[in-house]
């Protein structure tokens, strides 16, 4: 007897394919886990078997989710040349644009 | 017609072991296994072999390596933990080279362009090169105590500017003259005085305000105060030094005897130099720390040189500060980090920029200048460096807090993240699970050893826990918990990471080796296994083996692991061991399956046969199958004739017939040996055949 081919043991047999049922979070655990296979009172032929986790696909993840907060945001001093084409334009916490500095084709 | 024996059973069949250890008995992802030993099951995933076996390089070293590195010559270098200094040829020859001043620190750094290995020791940083040259010499603490020239020492407290403004002595440009620093042993041909009044000591302590010496200090811990004798008396002289809140930190007494008139160091005796808070906070003349000076005469006319007349508060003195500071780990973990050396220094992190191998100058926290600055990065009060590592953007520092008890251990430990350019570091991320042991990095992945499992981190707000290595678990042992991984303890070998666990410990159920994780290619899970032990066999910590385990460390083909045991004589050995391309395989190794019981524990199944395949089994070599119902006592042996289930040389399978094996649990598996053999056995398939017996399913209590 064959274990059914739910989701658990497709992430078996494509171990690096497990990221399309990937609902780990280091937060909240692997959700999908469950141990394969669960029995009715027949007996398997296989062991017991769980989903491989890709410890990669899980740092993917937590780069994809990594965010700076805006307060996080250091200010510094540069110096040498930079080279713009557009323009920059500072806001501030309301939105109101409170200074723009280069070009714009419907502007400056 | 087909017979009994002939019907066709289940068959819980493995060709391939790519998945692994797991953890559990029953369930692992496909293609685990319980447990193995000395087995490659990763090369190519459809088959298993041997890998192959540590021998001794040296038994006879002095002390237990804890770092080692390599010279461009291919000559390697590693220090151990009492502090010898060892030689590894190109041929493979061990030879002790020296000893630095102190105990050795787990840290060894090699710069190609100075030619030198820059090597911590307890509280200084030796030196030991030109490594190509004909005549290397290690230079014992060559990077030692030195002299703060901070504003706050060698200042005094100016009212008109409310700042630390008027020079007590020329310090700094002493220290110029001097090359980079002042030391003990150079400051007296430097720095002079120029002061004309004096301060009579007193034979009591004062606090008023003109009765002591303050300063605000900017290294720490204090090696000794040198101050400026104008009159030595006749009695003898006491240093006291005090906190703001005037506890006495430390006192040193220096006998009339041994005073002279100009410049006379007063050195502390506390163990490791006397710990301050650095940068402190300082208000006129309220300082962090001042010091008193006493005579043991009363009336005496012993004086030094000051500012004011009969006030101390401008004495011309120095403040030495010890290099390193004394560490509970013992550790000064060390790399090399774009322009600087990094060296773990209790809880700062010490940069160097190799401006001056002689005598570098004191470089300010925060300054950016290039130097020697011993708290270029303060980290959280408590916490020691216990690794460093660098990833693609920061240097990853490790910190734990260790507990000078051997039964009552700390439990925590922090990352600290810095990009080389921050005068503070850019992050942390807290391990209240325990102590970041061993912080390595593979892939820009940088994993860690932290209460008996590995856990990495990519990149993200969490570390992610990979997997246990051992249970540290001492529930029912009776025993602390004091598992230590020093902070070498991982490399790469074959693009696989190698788990050296665990350095010490007394929990007698841990396995001592290298383990390893990782995958062949993207196609396979990552997986662990148990590949090397030790060659003097030794796996377990006992009272009377104080087994541990120093370092592991991987050139290409060349494995090394450091050791110490005791023997049965009571005599404490310590070695080195190596794997490289003339190893022969391992003496024994072992493979064993997950428990199965058919996903219905409940019910009784019944084994018919155990086969074994592999490719002839070469000469020398044997493999004994095994099985064990219901977690008993394996099977190795037919249990009526006693014939044991042994394969030899030129076999390519075993079968076994179990004698009507009941069970509701089976396990199974194989031991094997080596011995003097050149190639190392294949095992290509495992299969135990099952009855599921599906006619009996009364649920009833367990046979006997």
């Amino acid at each position: 007897m064959q274990p059914a081919n739910n989701m658990n043991t497709l992430a078996q047999n494509m171990p690096n394919q497990s990221m399309m049922y990937q609902t780990y979070t280091p937060t909240f655990g692997n959700l999908n886990f469950m141990i394969q296979p669960s029995m009715s009172g027949e007996v398997s032929n296989t062991f017991g078997t769980i989903p491989y986790v890709s410890l990669e696909s899980l740092i993917y993840l937590q780069q994809m989710q990594a965010q700076t907060a805006p307060e996080k945001t250091l200010p510094g001093q540069n110096t040498g040349q930079q080279n713009v084409k557009g323009q920059y334009t500072v806001t501030d916490s309301t939105g109101n644009v409170r200074m723009v500095m280069g070009y714009s084709p419907d502007g400056f | 017609m087909t017979g009994f024996k002939n019907t066709s059973k289940d068959k819980i069949h493995l060709n391939s072991f790519i998945g692994g250890h797991s953890i559990d008995y029953k369930y692992g992802i496909a293609n685990s296994f319980y447990d193995s030993q000395s087995l490659d099951f990763r090369s190519k995933p459809s088959q298993m072999s041997v890998l192959p076996a540590a021998r001794n390089l040296s038994v006879t070293m002095s002390d237990l390596c804890t770092a080692m590195v390599q010279d461009p010559q291919g000559v390697r270098y590693a220090v151990g933990n009492q502090g010898y200094l060892y030689r590894i040829s190109t041929a493979g020859v061990v030879s002790n080279i020296g000893k630095l001043d102190s105990n050795g620190a787990a840290g060894i750094v090699y710069n190609q362009q100075s030619d030198q290995l820059y090597i911590p020791s307890q509280q200084t940083v030796s030196l030991y090169g030109q490594v190509s040259g004909a005549s290397p010499t290690l230079r014992t603490a060559n990077f030692g105590a030195s002299a703060s020239t901070a504003a706050g020492v060698v200042n005094i407290y100016n009212s008109t500017t409310a700042a630390y403004d008027n020079p007590r002595n020329n310090a700094v440009v002493a220290a110029a003259l001097a090359g980079g620093a002042l030391t003990p042993s150079n400051y007296s041909t430097y720095v002079t005085n120029t002061l004309t009044n004096t301060y009579v000591l007193p034979t009591t302590i004062s606090e008023a305000t003109s009765q002591f010496c303050p300063f605000v200090p900017d290294i720490e811990p204090f090696y000794s105060i040198a101050v400026y004798v104008t009159t030595k008396g006749t009695g003898n002289w006491t240093l006291t030094l005090h906190d703001s809140l005037n506890n006495s930190l430390a006192t040193v007494t220096v006998t009339n005897a041994n005073l002279v008139v100009g410049w006379n160091e007063f050195k502390f005796t506390t163990t490791g130099g006397v710990r301050a808070l650095v940068n402190s906070f300082a208000t006129g003349t309220s300082a962090g720390y001042h010091f008193h000076l006493t005579s043991s005469v009363a009336s005496d006319t012993a004086a030094v040189a000051t500012y004011a007349a009969a006030s101390l508060t401008g004495c011309n003195f120095l403040m030495f500060a010890y290099r390193l500071v004394k560490t509970n780990n013992g550790w000064h973990p060390a790399t090399i980090f774009g322009q600087f050396l990094c060296i773990g220094n209790g809880q700062y992190l010490s940069t160097y920029t190799f401006t001056n191998d002689s005598n570098p100058n004191n470089v300010a926290t925060g300054s950016g200048a290039s130097g020697w600055n011993r708290h270029a990065l303060l980290l959280d009060v408590g916490y020691e460096v216990c690794g460093l590592s660098v990833n693609n953007q920061y240097l990853v520092i490790a910190a734990e807090k260790r507990s000078s008890s051997t039964s009552k251990s700390f439990q925590d430990g922090y990352l600290y993240f810095w990009d080389g350019q921050n005068v503070n570091y850019n992050f942390k991320i807290e391990i209240p699970m325990g102590a970041p042991y061993s912080v390595y990095t593979i892939n820009n992945i940088t994993y860690f050893y932290c209460a008996g499992s590995l856990f990495a981190w990519g990149g993200g707000q969490q570390v992610i826990k990979v997997r246990y290595i051992g249970y540290q678990n001492t529930d029912y042992l009776g025993v602390t918990d004091t598992t230590i991984v020093n902070p070498n303890m991982m490399d790469i070998r074959y693009n696989l990471l190698m788990l050296g666990y665990p350095s010490t410990t007394t929990n007698v159920n841990l396995n001592y080796g290298v383990y390893s994780w990782g995958s062949v290619e993207l196609t396979y899970p990552n997986s662990f296994g148990y590949s090397y032990t030790l060659a003097s066999g030794l796996k377990n910590y006992s009272a009377s083996n104080n087994l541990q385990f120093g370092m592991v460390r991987n050139f290409v083909d060349t494995l090394y692991m450091s050791w110490q045991y005791t023997d049965s004589g009571g005599i404490t050995r310590y070695g080195i061991d190596i794997v490289d391309n003339t190893s022969t395989p391992a003496s024994t190794f072992s493979w064993t399956s997950l428990i199965y019981d058919g996903g219905v524990r409940y019910k009784r199944k019944k084994g018919l046969r155990y086969k074994i395949n592999f490719l002839p089994l070469p000469t020398n070599t044997t493999i004994t199958a095994f099985y064990s119902i219901d977690r008993k006592t394996n099977v190795t042996a037919d249990p009526v004739t006693g014939v044991a289930f042994t394969a030899t040389a030129g076999d390519t399978s075993i079968v076994i017939e179990l004698n009507n094996a009941r069970f509701y649990e089976l396990q199974w598996g194989f031991t094997g040996t080596c011995s003097s053999a050149t190639s190392a056995p294949t095992i290509t398939g495992i299969t135990m055949e099952v009855d599921a017996l599906e006619d009996e399913h009364v649920m009833r209590k367990d046979y006997a």
